[in-house]
């Protein structure tokens, strides 16, 4: 059953020298239980368009320009700001890549925790008190009333994410959006925060939207994957189905990047060890080109590829890729 | 000969390299950054044209600014042959005010110039090494304690009133907050990663005192410089007001103004009106240039 | 091949809180005697999580940090306490790459400048014509335009302030480099690009590598050899495919499972979720979290076991000794 229905979502951001196209006409969708990874690199649009399902694009130069969201029966496209305080928090909540930053330095972790539980449901100190210790335990944290009484920064990274994750959770929001929220953080706590995000996943049924650049988390952790580039999406579907057989370049590319989740062995035609790159950098988002944007550091592309954008071509088993060139059927 | 060869293949190559060398316009950019902000340009040109008019006085005044004609005192603004009228003593205001900015300028400029040095290289060394700095700033602290207005009546009952006293209590007393903000906008830099790769590349303390956190201390203490010229001016201004500083007949603008309080209610009241909105417009216009010249000479900004 | 930089005992003390009458200053030991040695044309890692103290050794091996013990030698002279003078030779043979580009250059010079007035400074040219020309090369070798030169460092993006980076480091033409997390601030696409470039320059000029970092597998692909650090103890050192297939300390297994590859496992943490504090301070670094950790492990910490001339570790009980033939992980 779908929870989130994303349909051509553009957001744009007005600068001193132009337009910045920043989220180009993005669809996807997410089920309920479901977990679902947006994969891209910096500049890709994947973080706006997580900021942008919570009416959380920076004003007054961004703005949502074209598309819907349906969520729960309405648009949130259309909500005003009143409408998105009754939604963040309790039906969709957020975490971020830095929960150092994300709360309070000057109030103690259980102030904190009990300012949402009671403005949310209503609590008494006391029973408050009790519920923000349960929420802990959820997330796995039985050092209650130290960690309680602790300010922000006297927490390990790991803790705070924890914390942060038990603050978005104290409502049993019915879609959590991650952006980056483990990259941060030593690989051993990284482990620990994923294996507890699919733990809630399993035991709440909250959906998951897990914003990525790291296709290891994405293996371990996400059903369906939507690749981004310069704002678009340029492959969508099943994490199975993406990882083993990748269409478009650039996937595959992002995806032999990183020596973990190399598809090829890493050698160069001399045998020596190099990780095949992607040259060149990411386009200018004031001055995208015509055709695909992908195009200056393609290794197949064609001169079709300058033309237009590919629209988008439906393999099996749900696999959407937009490409002239895609890569060849994986043995 | 082969040695002659390999000595013009080098001079060939060296002055290829000069005539293709790749310029830098760091100057030319800080001018446009500058000159886009429309209030500091407005500054500069009234603190130029104080300058120059200090500096030309004698050529521009219409008259010599101690000489009084006692039948024409208190007559106002636009009374022909004296455009800004005349004061309690039938001196042209004009002209006072022409040759009053030379020595309210240099009351400023002077001090706050020599004090711009000191606290630079006293600000370094303080911010730097920090054993050294705290000894350096709890002596300065003492000189923050002193109330200024008292620091000036001490001086000058040594050494009497008049310009030296006017200068010597500024530098003394603007020395302790220009050092200071040297001392913390290094003590920022100085744990910067730039200093420790510039440690790496084997730079000497002395070579990233100087060379690596001073460009970057600049700013913050020009800009803190110029908005001290305005402070200054009216600082000095006050001395001359209570009597500590230039002496009658001589006047600088605080002078006048206390000249024009008396008649302040004989119905001129532009006396002392005139001189105080000079110090305002000037030290405004110093604080205009200040803002230019933070923009100026950041480097983000250049290169936008 | 011959030892290139040798580290004996190297250890790293950070005083904490301030001393009074009575108290006396509590320390943070941020190194503790750690042994290690690079041959010359290696490339040699350093693994460890936050708090492991692998970029104070990458520091101290420069002297940007004073070591509190211990000696650094490099080719068989101890360069522990030269002074500055002494110093400029071996500023010249090893240079250090930082992980974040924007902050270790000078905001207000052009990125030309800095790199021109150490070489004038350490002697590698003779004068700034001769300097000038050089760089413009380099610029050109690291994938950068010559008329980079007069730009300032905030008008780059991360992979080209790398890139000047690593420029900087070679002008010097150095022997060994010291790469701190050089990819760890970068986009993953441009990462690639930067480690590619770091091993066509390691061929071309037949540098010697220190690579500090924290992902497992880019160091396995990156490094020769690899040495496991835990807060501040070298607790494993092997080369770099062994390392993968056969490691022995716990931190080195507990790393390994971290590592998340393409096929799916189940994400659990094979460590103690609560750390053990033991009052004595004096075992284990890892007895606080190790579940294998015996009253031994808290009193007193191992001594480096060498297994052969590239593999040490140290531990009491370690893991593979269960079941030597069976690797841990696929290897990729």
């Amino acid at each position: 059953m779908t929870l989130l229905d994303i349909s051509n979502l553009q957001v744009h951001f007005t600068s001193p020298n132009g337009t910045v196209q920043a989220v180009n006409g993005v669809d996807f969708s997410i089920n309920h239980g479901e977990i679902m990874a947006l994969v891209g690199e910096s500049g890709s649009g994947k973080s706006i368009t997580g900021l942008s399902i919570l009416g959380l694009v920076p004003k007054p130069n961004g703005k949502i320009v074209n598309g819907s969201m349906m969520f729960n029966g309405s648009n949130l496209v259309d909500k005003t700001e009143k409408e998105f305080r009754e939604i963040r928090g309790k039906e969709i909540a957020m975490i971020f890549q830095n929960p150092l930053t994300a709360m309070d330095p000057s109030f103690t972790v259980g102030n904190q925790m009990l300012e949402i539980i009671k403005y949310r449901q209503g609590l008494s100190k006391k029973n408050g008190l009790l519920e923000a210790k349960k929420l802990l335990d959820l997330v796995g944290i039985h050092d209650h009333d130290r960690v309680i009484n602790s300010y922000p920064h006297a927490l390990s990274g790991g803790m705070r994410q924890r914390v942060m994750i038990a603050m978005a959770l104290s409502c049993k929001p019915k879609l959590l959006i991650a952006d980056e929220p483990t990259t941060a953080l030593d690989a051993t706590i990284q482990m620990q925060i994923l294996s507890l995000l699919k733990r809630i996943n399993l035991e709440l049924g909250t959906s998951i939207l897990f914003i990525t650049h790291d296709f290891g988390v994405v293996a371990n952790l996400c059903d369906k994957v939507a690749v981004m580039y310069a704002g678009r999406i340029l492959e969508y579907g099943e994490t199975q189905e993406i990882l083993t057989k990748p269409k478009h370049p650039y996937t595959k590319g992002l995806m032999n990047a990183m020596p973990e989740t190399s598809i090829e062995q890493p050698r160069d035609g001399n045998g020596k060890k190099r990780l095949e790159q992607i040259d060149g950098s990411p386009p200018d988002l004031l001055n995208l080109p015509d055709g695909c944007s992908f195009f200056d550091r393609c290794n197949r592309a064609t001169d079709k590829c300058c033309t237009a954008f590919p629209d988008i071509t439906t393999k099996t088993n749900g696999h959407l890729v937009r490409c002239f060139n895609e890569e060849e059927v994986y043995v | 000969m082969e040695r002659d060869i390999i000595v013009v293949s080098r001079e060939l190559s060296i002055s290829k390299h000069r005539v293709n060398r790749i310029k830098s316009n760091t100057f030319r950019q800080s001018i446009r950054v500058f000159s886009k902000d429309r209030l500091a340009v407005i500054g500069a040109v009234i603190v130029l044209v104080s300058i120059l008019s200090a500096v030309f006085a004698p050529f521009i005044a219409p008259y010599a600014p101690n000489i009084g004609d006692g039948s024409k005192r208190l007559l106002p603004i636009g009374t022909p042959g004296h455009i800004l009228g005349l004061d309690e003593q039938g001196r042209d205001i004009l002209s006072r005010l022409i040759y009053g900015g030379r020595l309210s300028l240099l009351s400023a400029i002077i001090p706050i110039t020599f004090m711009f040095a000191i606290s630079l290289a006293l600000g370094l060394i303080a911010g730097y090494f920090t054993r050294l700095g705290e000894v350096i700033m709890r002596i300065l602290d003492v000189l923050f304690a002193f109330p200024t207005a008292l620091l000036a009546i001490a001086i000058s009952a040594i050494i009497g009133s008049g310009l030296t006293t006017i200068m010597l209590s500024i530098s003394i007393v603007m020395l302790p907050y220009m050092t200071r903000v040297v001392y913390t906008s290094t003590m920022n830099e100085k744990n910067k990663e730039y200093v420790e790769a510039a440690k790496a590349l084997g730079a000497t303390k002395f070579e990233i005192l100087f060379k690596e956190i001073l460009p970057n201390v600049l700013t913050d203490i020009i800009v803190y410089t110029t908005t001290l010229m305005g402070t200054t001016i009216v600082f000095a201004s006050g001395l001359s007001f209570i009597g500590l500083g230039i002496q009658p007949p001589d006047a600088d603008w605080g002078r006048m103004v206390t000249g024009g309080i008396s008649v302040l209610t004989q119905g001129a009241p532009h006396i002392a009106t005139i001189p105080g909105l000079v110090i305002l417009i000037v030290a405004t216009a110093f604080n205009w240039v200040g803002d230019g010249l933070q923009s100026a000479l950041d480097p983000y900004k250049r290169t936008q | 091949m011959s030892n290139l930089i040798e580290i004996k005992g190297l250890t790293k003390e950070f005083p904490t809180g301030n001393s009074t009458m009575f108290k006396k200053r509590t320390v943070f030991r941020a190194v503790q005697s750690v042994n290690l040695t690079i041959k010359k044309g290696e490339i040699v890692g350093l693994i460890g999580e936050s708090g492991s103290g692998k970029s104070t050794i990458g520091r101290m091996v420069l002297r940007l940090i004073e070591p509190s013990g211990g000696n650094i030698i490099y080719e068989g002279k101890d360069i522990t306490n030269l002074n500055h003078k002494e110093m400029m030779e071996y500023y010249q043979k090893m240079q250090i790459i930082f992980q974040d580009s924007a902050s270790s250059f000078n905001p207000r010079k052009t990125i030309g400048d800095q790199i021109v007035t150490p070489m004038l400074r350490l002697g590698v040219a003779k004068n700034r014509q001769e300097a000038e020309m050089e760089v413009y090369h380099l610029l050109e070798r690291v994938g950068l335009k010559r008329e980079h030169f007069v730009r300032y460092p905030h008008e780059f993006s991360g992979g080209q302030r790398q890139r000047i980076g690593i420029a900087r480091a070679l002008a010097l033409k150095p022997e060994f480099l010291v790469l701190d997390e050089p990819t760890s601030a970068l986009d993953v696409s441009i990462q690639a690009q930067i480690l590619n470039l770091l091993l066509d320059l390691q061929e071309e000029f037949n540098l010697t590598y220190l690579f500090i970092g924290h992902n497992l597998s880019i160091i396995k692909f990156f490094c020769d050899r690899v040495a496991v650090l835990y807060q501040g103890r070298l607790v494993e050192a092997a080369d770099s495919d062994r390392l993968y297939t056969n490691p022995y300390h716990p931190v080195s297994r507990m790393l390994l499972n971290s590592v998340l590859t393409l096929d799916k496992k189940p994400l659990a943490d094979e460590f103690n979720e609560n750390t053990v504090k033991d009052k004595r301070n004096t075992g284990c670094v890892f007895s606080g979290k190790c579940l294998y950790a015996t009253e031994l492990c808290f009193q007193s910490h191992p001594e480096m076991v060498e297994l052969s001339e590239s593999h040490q570790y140290a531990c009491y009980h370690p893991q593979n000794v269960i079941d030597p033939e069976e690797p841990l992980v696929k290897m990729s």
